[in-house]
């Protein structure tokens, strides 16, 4: 570790050029696995590495780019046996000479959770393997490069800093867009690595000096660790494989990064020892220009950047605390609930989404991991895990894509010491609550006290100073009302003399009382005017959204009143119509009334209303079994005569949920009875993970009263039969769209079998046919979801 | 110029199991918002690589581990020295608007999918013009695109095709463990570059990337309503 530490403290570092195209030139194949090489032909990796270091590279990469078990499979070689003979080899070639040997490792090959089927855990694991060969073998360093996959970088990173004591270099490859594939900007990058920890981070491969220049100016402005550089030999010419930038040029290029402070150097594809010299040569003049970075409070997911620097929204509506229908949704384990409400605040304009899943009686960590990573999978904003419980915020944390806020410690020793270390290894923000033992302090002065110990503790625990947000807590202005006064007050010492971000959960000021929009947005304004810059608020409610976009064109930060006015512009008094006028026609659709043309035409808040109506009249029960389920059965029979189409089918299927949602928070609020008429569970099987057709068939299943426990896409056996015997379901829905995904729906229903649980299964997905069902073993063919209602029909009624 | 160019609407209902009649106010104003999405959204990557062919002892692309397997694929290649690797994309961004969309609305969360799909046959389309009008194969002629999962040539394929292509690195794309890529609206395909006349397929059922999976096709029917 030292060593490297203190190879950081020359003027530069100087890296290796590209492995892979010396080994082309060598004739190795397009598609063949190099790494092999290390076992089969020591002697010509050995060169390429003697010819780097003779031209001057500090450190050389052992050919252990695609040592991992995804790629090595076929090939006949473990990770660790390639990675001990890939390093040996180039500890060899440092001999003698100054030059240490890095673990070089690449994207694993296969993408992960959300977008593909690798979960972060299983990447964590491929990554252990390579790191802890990497170490036992003598490797110097570790470097992650050419990744484009933030969260596998991520699991990487942990692995290596919770397995070994390397050294950590991260370089991420950047498109001409400024992005990666998956859409990572440089500086979310930068927010997250710096906060996991690592010794250097940088850019390399895909594009030249001359297109990565300006990518490397703004990561240089984003990130107080030592930058690294290792660009293409220019841009590719796809016929031919060649690159346009010659040795010479090359190193004349690098110039530019020594003046925005890069210094640590290489070169990518196409780069030779040659270009490596050429490099050394031309910082031989150079020195690293000293950085300006400005400290900022920063918050992101891979693709988008929230900047502290004026009022940002935490949405705070995942939180089962006084919603029954949201406790009910956690006790059934429904994600999309969760996700639905996460949806609905990020369209409704919150800048950041606060999470909270604790109820007694559910493993709440678990239910974290679960929780953060349904959310990240829809939607694209930073994450506040909201806990008291560290175990839950620890894994919140570890699987959270992104830089997120941990909500929240306090001023009580114990809980700083638990907590703050957990922030500062994840490298999250935090927010502390002005209370401590003795409870919440009256005054703004205690509360301010408060504050300062919880910063001086973070800033002990190497949490930077812009990571502390500081919550001065808001009371109930119905109950203590002098103290309204105080938090405003409190809010106001902590912005202006600790120089603090401050978050308030507003909403709970007007508690008691009626009409309370007016006390709440008339509260945050105050706040925000004495320097609440992260409310915690409902972004539905537009009262406070719309105090918000007010307050801030009056503090400036809404540049020309834009925002403000495209909210504002074309408002009017909402009515619902359908989109063409067109009104319900009395003769034809009338038969269940007014709800069956709201249901058929899909008009979701008409339904809402219409339901809300009849529960005036009838019972839950009556509405779902006279009304709505007939309905639907006109509607299905419809769809069958192809007089409609699968979009408006599940069109009504969705305004039809609208009513289901209502009816069961009647339910709730009664405290009694049910709708269900039975569990269903819905999967899609191992391997696939096109589930679009499942969750059409989710959503018509609900309508029919069942209750669907969606376990998902990629659905190991096992959890198929698990839940199936702990909920003691009845029918279990499976569903492949692959040629090489039908294999385990068949081994799913043969563990189903064989664990003698009692129920029926029925099938479907594109490449199923009745005949291949039934040879699997299934109960049920279904070739749509109305098909599917059926098969429920008969087996639960 | 951007490589995606149209999303063909009449493809589009096809998906959607329209056989003709007249398209519902809902649909139709879900088709249009779909595809301005998708036009907003798509990120389009592609990469291509030029390969010799080599006939004995068997088909395979010089300089790589590709073999070509299947009597389809011969066929189509028989009279070509040369061929193209392509792969492109429309991005892991549509992936995650479909799942974002099939929260906040299943019925469009379908539409958008059939307009994906449309979507990145037209980018595959585009590309393939591109290189068929580009200096090295300007004078040649070029036959079908051909995809792992057509005909004869196992799926399986893929894996190699990838590989060769280095479509993670060069385009974004990856493989799962089942084979299937990632983003999803992906296609990879080999055109084959002669100096004859090709014969132009008519888009048959077998040269379709559905061949296996179509649902028309289970029906007795094809998309074309034939």
């Amino acid at each position: 570790m030292t060593e490297i530490k203190n190879l950081l403290n020359q003027k530069f570092v100087f890296l290796d050029g590209a492995m892979g195209t010396m080994l082309q030139a060598q004739g190795l194949k397009l598609g063949e696995r190099p790494e092999v090489l290390c076992i089969t032909n020591p002697d010509e990796i050995y060169d390429i590495h003697k010819k780097y270091i003779d031209a001057g590279s500090n450190i050389v990469y052992a050919n252990t780019f695609g040592a991992n078990r995804h790629k090595l499979e076929g090939t006949g070689y473990t990770t660790e046996e390639i990675v001990s003979a890939a390093i040996k080899t180039a500890k060899k070639a440092c001999e003698g000479t100054n030059a240490f040997a890095a673990l070089d490792i690449g994207p694993i090959g296969e993408l992960l959770e959300p977008a593909g089927a690798l979960t972060f855990e299983e990447a964590y694991d491929i990554f252990k393997e390579m790191v802890i060969s990497g170490e036992k073998a003598g490797a110097d360093l570790i470097v992650f490069e050419t990744m484009t996959d933030l969260y596998e970088v991520k699991a990487g990173v942990l692995a290596a800093k919770e397995n070994t004591s390397l050294p950590v270099f991260v370089t991420m490859t950047f498109e001409e867009n400024g992005r990666t594939f998956t859409g990572c900007t440089v500086e979310a990058m930068a927010a997250v690595l710096e906060g996991l920890g690592v010794d250097a981070v940088g850019i390399n491969c895909s594009m030249g000096p001359k297109e990565i220049l300006p990518l490397a100016q703004r990561l240089a402005e984003n990130t107080s660790l030592p930058i690294i550089i290792k660009a293409n030999a220019g841009l590719p010419n796809p016929a031919d494989n060649t690159y346009d930038i010659s040795a010479e040029d090359f190193g004349e290029l690098m110039k530019p990064y020594a003046q925005c402070g890069v210094k640590i150097m290489g070169g990518c594809c196409g780069t030779t020892p040659e270009y490596i010299k050429n490099i050394c040569k031309a910082m031989a003049e150079m020195t690293p220009s000293e950085r300006n970075i400005q400290p900022k409070s920063v918050l992101c997911t891979p693709s988008l950047v929230v900047n502290v620097d004026g009022v940002r929204v935490i949405g705070e509506r995942i939180n089962p605390t006084g919603k029954k229908r949201f406790q009910q949704a956690l006790r059934e384990c429904d994600l999309e609930f969760i996700a639905e409400r996460g949806v609905e605040q990020a369209d409704a304009g919150a800048d950041i989404l606060d999470v909270n899943v604790g109820l007694p009686g559910i493993d709440e960590k678990d239910m974290m991991i679960k929780a953060v990573k349904t959310l990240q999978s829809v939607l694209n904003l930073p994450l506040q895990i909201d806990s008291s419980n560290a175990e839950a915020i620890e894994a919140g944390l570890r699987v959270c894509n992104g830089k997120a806020i941990v909500n929240s410690v306090n001023g009580e020793q114990e809980v700083l010491d638990k907590i703050l270390p957990i922030v500062k290894k994840y490298g999250a923000s935090v927010v502390g609550l002005t209370l401590d033992s003795r409870g919440i302090p009256k005054t703004a002065q205690q509360r301010f006290e408060i504050a300062q110990r919880i910063l001086e503790n973070a800033l002990k625990y190497g949490i930077k100073k812009e990571d502390v947000f500081i919550d001065c807590l808001t009371l109930t202005v119905s109950a203590q009302q002098e103290q309204a006064v105080e938090t405003l007050k409190a809010v106001r010492m902590v912005k202006e003399k600790l120089g603090l971000h401050t978050v308030l959960g507003v909403s709970n000021i007007s508690f008691g009382l009626p009409e309370r929009e007016f006390i709440t947005t008339n509260f945050l304004v105050q706040a925000m005017s004495m320097g609440l810059d992260l409310p915690i608020v409902n972004p539905n409610q537009t009262a406070v959204m719309d105090a918000i976009y007010s307050f801030k064109v009056l503090s400036g930060e809404d540049t020309n009143s834009e925002k403000y006015i495209s909210r504002f512009s074309g408002r009017k008094t909402e009515t619902i119509v359908t989109q063409s006028g067109e009104k319900p026609n009395k003769e034809s659709v009338n038969e269940f009334g007014d709800i069956e043309f709201a249901v058929s035409k899909g008009l979701k808040e008409e339904t809402r209303k219409l339901t809300a109506k009849l529960l005036q009249e009838k019972s839950e029960l009556e509405i779902v079994n006279e009304i709505l389920i007939p309905i639907l059965d006109k509607i299905g029979e419809r769809y069958e005569k192809q007089e409609i189409f699968l979009p408006q089918l599940i069109n009504s299927a969705s305004a039809s949920c609208e009513a289901f949602e209502v009816i069961k928070n009647s339910i709730l609020s009664k405290g009694s009875g049910s709708v269900s008429k039975g569990k269903i569970i819905l999967a899609t099987v191992r391997g696939d993970i096109h589930d679009i057709g499942k969750n059409i068939v989710k959503v018509i299943l609900e309508n029919y009263g069942y209750q669907v426990i969606d376990l998902g896409k990629d659905v190991p056996e096992k959890t198929v039969v698990d839940t199936a015997i702990r909920e003691n379901v009845k029918l279990v829905g499976l569903s492949a769209l692959m040629t090489t995904t039908v294999e385990s729906m068949k081994k799913t229903i043969e563990a189903i079998r064989e664990s003698g649980h009692d129920c029926k299964i029925v099938v479907g997905g594109a490449v199923l046919t009745p005949e291949y069902a039934k040879e699997i073993g299934a109960d049920y063919y279904s070739k749509d979801a109305k098909q599917t209602v059926n098969a429920a029909r008969e087996v639960l009624g | 110029m951007s490589l995606l160019t149209s999303i063909n609407e009449n493809e589009v209902l096809k998906y959607l199991g329209f056989k003709g009649g007249t398209v519902d106010e809902f649909t139709q104003n879900a088709i249009n918002e779909m595809t301005e999405l998708i036009f907003k959204k798509a990120d389009v990557k592609y990469t291509y690589k030029v390969f010799e062919i080599e006939k004995e002892p068997q088909y395979r692309l010089k300089n790589s581990v590709f073999a070509l397997e299947g009597n389809d694929i011969k066929e189509l290649l028989n009279e070509c020295d040369v061929c193209v690797l392509m792969a492109a994309t429309i991005g892991g961004g549509i992936d995650a608007e479909i799942r974002r969309m099939q929260i906040k609305d299943m019925a469009k969360a379908v539409v958008l999918d059939s307009c994906a799909s449309s979507a990145i046959e037209n980018v595959c389309d585009n590309v393939q013009r591109l290189i068929e009008q580009s200096e090295e194969f300007k004078s040649m002629y070029s036959t079908d695109r051909f995809s792992p999962g057509y005909g004869d040539m196992p799926l399986e394929c893929q894996k190699n095709l990838c590989a060769v292509l280095e479509t993670q690195k060069k385009a974004g794309i990856a493989l799962s463990r089942s084979g299937l890529m990632i983003p999803v609206k992906s296609v990879t395909a080999i055109i084959g570059f002669s100096h004859k006349p090709q014969k132009k397929r008519k888009r048959g059922c077998e040269h379709c990337r559905m061949f296996k999976n179509c649902a028309y096709r289970k029906e007795g029917i094809t998309c074309d309503g034939n």
